[in-house]
């Protein structure tokens, strides 16, 4: 949530580093204390959900906290050119591990359409293994493979909930832009109007998400273990609903930001590093849209 | 074919996503501009697409999974 502003006399030349904050450690502690009762939890101790609920509260006091460090620090011009280059380098670093990230759960998706299950169902070299296991499965897509595992299921068609939410996601690309370039003109109005459009669109995009799997698990028997398909469906979904809520948090904090007036026409970083990250999680729906729900 | 026109709009639309963050890291000159273009070329490619998939499928050209 930084901004990094002009070189004017009033701006450090120092490259600032802030000495003795205490944000990383609280932050190493609430991930310790999130996992660790996610861990118990799963190892069925009771206190488990309890410990969990308290890093996550710690998690949240954390960006809270960080956060408006971070803004008084820009805000009290601290930061000066060098400071503003490594908060872009960082921009580039962070979203290289994002589709790094999103890259991984795609080619399992893709192994597994375009490799494993044709040769299970013995294309090519591989069809003594379909001999030798003597059943009859055919390689389609959507499967649960050989075995049927979690039963007979159905898919959650493309024209439902899918493409009301990728419309969802398009507008609020649309209202992104329109944001931005609102900004660069100085028309705070029209950009307080539409940043908060748009992380609306994202919460209700996140509603429907949630709609969603609620009808895929009690009137489609899709789950997250009905075989190949379900254990790829709902990580490559969740996890990008996941950036959806992430990144709508984030547009709220820049929609609080602008409403103080921070940000100028010309220097606006924090802005364009959270539109950009908004565009890159509308990119990757796309790209689920396309390839989960269509080809 | 129509795979294919898919995909290519779907590659066109991460290339200006990309070019967007390349003129992010930047910090002369045009740049916020650069940006700024290249996003709303991102986001009219992806309307495009989606006319495109919506228009394919009523045209009998393509069928979503479980249909």
């Amino acid at each position: 949530m930084a901004q990094a502003h002009a070189p004017t006399s009033t701006v450090s030349e120092k490259y600032y580093v802030p000495h003795g904050s205490p944000w990383p450690i609280v932050g190493s502690v609430a991930l310790f204390t999130t996992v660790g009762g996610g861990a118990l939890w799963l190892n069925h101790v009771n206190a488990g959900p309890w410990i969990m609920t308290l890093g996550l509260a710690l998690l949240a006091f954390m960006f809270v906290g960080w956060f408006g460090t971070v803004i008084r620090e820009s805000e009290g011009r601290l930061y000066n050119e060098a400071v503003d280059r490594s908060f872009r380098m960082g921009m580039m670093w962070f979203i290289f591990s994002e589709v790094m990230f999103f890259a991984g759960f795609f080619g399992a998706l893709l192994y597994a359409r375009q490799f494993s299950v044709p040769w299970l169902g013995g294309e090519g070299t591989k069809l003594l293994t379909k001999v030798v296991r003597g059943d009859s499965f055919e390689a389609t897509w959507p499967t649960n493979g050989p075995g049927n595992i979690g039963g007979d299921f159905e898919v959650i068609p493309a024209f439902g909930l899918p493409a009301i939410n990728t419309a969802i996601l398009l507008l609020s690309g649309v209202t992104i832009t329109i944001a931005h370039h609102a900004l660069r003109a100085g028309n705070r109005r029209v950009l307080n109007m539409f940043l908060a459009a748009t992380f609306l669109l994202g919460f209700l995009f996140v509603y429907l998400q949630a709609t969603e799997y609620i009808e895929a698990y009690t009137h489609h028997n899709l789950k997250l273990t009905s075989g190949i398909y379900g254990s790829t469906f709902f990580p490559l979904t969740a996890f990008h609903g996941f950036h959806v809520t992430m990144g709508a948090l984030m547009l709220v904090v820049i929609w609080f930001r602008c409403l103080k007036g921070h940000f100028t026409p010309t220097h606006h970083f924090a802005f364009e590093g959270v539109a950009w990250y908004w565009h890159f999680v509308d990119v990757v729906w796309l790209g689920l849209f396309i390839f989960v729900y269509w080809l | 074919m129509t795979r294919l026109l898919i995909l290519a709009g779907l590659l066109a639309i991460v290339l200006s996503l990309g070019s967007a963050l390349l003129h992010l890291v930047r910090t002369k000159g045009e740049s916020s501009e650069k940006m700024a273009r290249a996003l709303t070329l991102r986001v009219g490619l992806s309307i495009l697409l989606f006319v495109l998939l919506l228009v394919a499928w009523w045209l009998g050209w393509i069928q979503p999974h479980g249909s």
